[in-house]
């Protein structure tokens, strides 16, 4: 069975039709990207997965369990997916310790002691434990990042959600992220990522999955949708982007306008 | 123009100012010397018209204190007065002080569960956040003395079990942390608005409930824009405080009214704005640099 089901959810803001009927299954330890140019809807679908945003329509089943049926617990579920975002991900006014061990401590009800174990367990595997009662201002964004990832482990998801976690950051920066995450799945995590980073995704993806308007127009295996793609939106998309270089992400602009300057 | 009303304002430096600004217009624009007088002309208008104004103002205000034999002066300035009642006053001035620190923790109780009532997410929790918005709408759109009288008067005749036995000090409490409360809740939520949307987000995701997130992440952070404007309703709750002397409670106003007719003089009433003064000018003080703070880190955190 897969991990995560989705069928065919639908979401608007107002009149603004985010997602138009989107259809995923992701296997336990699969690894999907999600491309596509920006306000395609990536981040809001991540979102939708953990019930962060609501569905207008359509099912999201985790391990079979539709997280919107009468008899589940959003806040149980949410702890089986982790998300870590773009930015402003860790809580500015506690140290890097705190805020790993606060969810846990919280949530699971760990003694500081025991959570604190924890915390120094993951902050050993992200190679940050030096900075474990540092501010998170006094990090650089990469260390950030690799912070709000071991936060989101803390709590032992069964999947990781990751929306574009490298495009705020200075680009000789991104690759100490990037390995964290390859190494992630290389674990065996079960992943879905947005992302503009072509490279990194045909590296670490089972699958990409392109987005187009709110509907995944064509997905596929790394290989063949970035060298030999059907649909020729994502065979625009793709000369667009890469025509730009690789870091056309970095600012949140759409390629479109990026390529215009 | 601004050269003569600078003569009329304080002469000496006016004339000094014009001719420089004649000075300024012979040598024209074009050259340093000429730039150089006119700035200095227009530094020397700025100072007279400071100076001047000072004048005017301390002038008025003589004038106000002396016309008709000095009446006013006498009826608020005995010093004899002043002396005499003030301990009675300040007496009655902790009556004032009691009510604003005792409603104040009921205010911010109140005002936190409104907030967080009012920001409540969800279809389901519609009603209650309609029903906190109206609640804010009605209490912060009337004035705190009606909410006082209605409910001092008006609670009163109810009856209801709990609240018969209690003493006009309480319902003033009441009265003014149902007032209140509703500034308090829009600050609070304001502050908690402007916190970024993924902090909530974050929290939430690793699995912390509605009021853990608000508690753990969301207000700590809102904190500091809160202070200030918080402060700045306690400055006005502390002088609302006064207004329990129109249902008789005996605090430092309406002391000074029973002072004012034994000694004939209103010099009570000086008394009590001294009170008050003392409370209001330094919470003033701290609330104004507050702001500064939050100003100057924001600025700085970019
Ligand atoms: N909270 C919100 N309220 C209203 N509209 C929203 C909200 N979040 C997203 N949208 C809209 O939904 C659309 C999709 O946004 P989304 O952030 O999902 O795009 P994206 O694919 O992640 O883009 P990007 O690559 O720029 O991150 C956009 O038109 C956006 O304006
Ligand atoms: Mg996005």
């Amino acid at each position: 069975m897969a991990f995560l089901e989705i069928r065919d959810v639908h979401k608007s803001y107002g009149d603004n039709a985010v997602l138009k009927g989107i259809s995923v299954d992701i296997e336990p330890h699969e690894v999907v990207c999600f491309i596509g140019p920006s306000g395609c809807g990536k981040s809001t679908l991540l979102r939708t997965i953990n019930a962060l945003e609501t569905i207008d329509s359509g099912r999201i089943l985790i391990e079979g369990q539709d997280i919107w049926a009468e008899d589940s617990d959003a806040d149980e579920l949410r702890m089986k997916v982790g998300i870590v975002f773009q930015q402003f991900n860790l809580f500015p006014h506690m140290s890097v310790l705190d805020n790993i061990t606060l969810a846990p401590r919280k949530v699971l009800r760990l003694g500081r002691a025991k959570a604190n174990e924890l915390a120094d367990e993951l902050l050993h595997r992200v190679r940050l434990y030096d900075k474990r009662n540092e501010y998170p201002d006094r990090l650089s964004g990469g260390q950030q990042q690799r912070i709000a990832i071991a936060r989101a482990l803390a709590m032992q998801p069964r999947m990781l959600l990751l929306d574009e976690v490298t495009s705020a950051l200075d680009p000789e920066i991104v690759g100490e992220v990037l390995a964290l995450i390859a190494e992630l799945a290389s674990e065996g995590m079960t992943m879905a990522l947005a992302t503009h980073e072509m490279n990194f995704a045909r590296e670490v993806a089972d699958r990409i999955c392109f987005v187009h308007q709110g509907r995944i127009v064509e997905q596929g295996a790394p290989d063949q949708m970035l060298t030999a793609p059907n649909d020729p939106r994502t065979a625009q998309f793709l000369s667009r982007v890469l025509a730009v270089g690789m870091h056309a992400k970095a600012r949140k602009g759409d390629p479109e306008d990026i390529a215009a300057q | 123009m601004a050269a003569v009303a600078a003569i009329v304002l304080f002469f000496p430096i006016g004339v000094v100012a014009a001719s420089d600004l004649a000075a300024a217009s012979r040598l024209g624009l074009d050259t340093t010397q000429g730039r150089i007088r006119r700035k200095k002309a227009s530094r020397r208008l700025t100072q007279a018209v400071g100076i001047g104004s000072t004048i005017w103002v301390v002038g008025f205000v003589a004038l106000i204190m002396l016309a008709n034999d000095a009446a006013l002066t006498r009826a608020f300035f005995d010093v004899e007065v002043i002396g005499r009642t003030l301990p009675t006053i300040a007496y009655g001035f902790m009556l004032n002080v009691r009510l604003f620190l005792v409603a104040e923790v009921f205010i911010l109780i109140a005002g936190v569960l409104l907030a967080l009532l009012r920001s409540l997410p969800g279809r389901p929790a519609i009603l209650l956040r309609w029903l906190t918005t109206a609640y804010v709408d009605v209490f912060r759109g009337l004035p705190s003395i009606l909410v006082i009288l209605i409910v001092v008067y008006g609670l009163k005749r109810t009856q209801l079990p709990l609240l018969s036995g209690i003493s006009d000090y309480w319902y003033v409490i009441i009265a003014l942390t149902l007032h209140y409360s509703a500034y308090t809740a829009e600050v609070i939520k304001g502050g908690a608005d402007g916190i970024h949307w993924s902090q909530a987000a974050a929290a939430r995701s690793l699995g912390l409930t509605y009021f853990q997130s608000m508690r753990y992440v969301v207000l700590p952070q809102a904190m500091r824009r809160m202070l200030a404007p918080l402060l700045n309703y306690f400055i006005g709750l502390q002088k609302d405080t006064s207004l329990v002397a129109v249902i008789g409670l005996l605090d430092s106003v309406n002391r000074a009214n029973v002072q004012s007719i034994n000694e004939a003089s209103l010099s009570p009433y000086t008394g009590v704005a001294l009170c008050f003064l003392v409370v209001t000018i330094p919470l003033t003080r701290v609330a104004d640099w507050l702001e500064k703070r939050r100003r100057r880190r924001e600025l700085a955190s970019g």
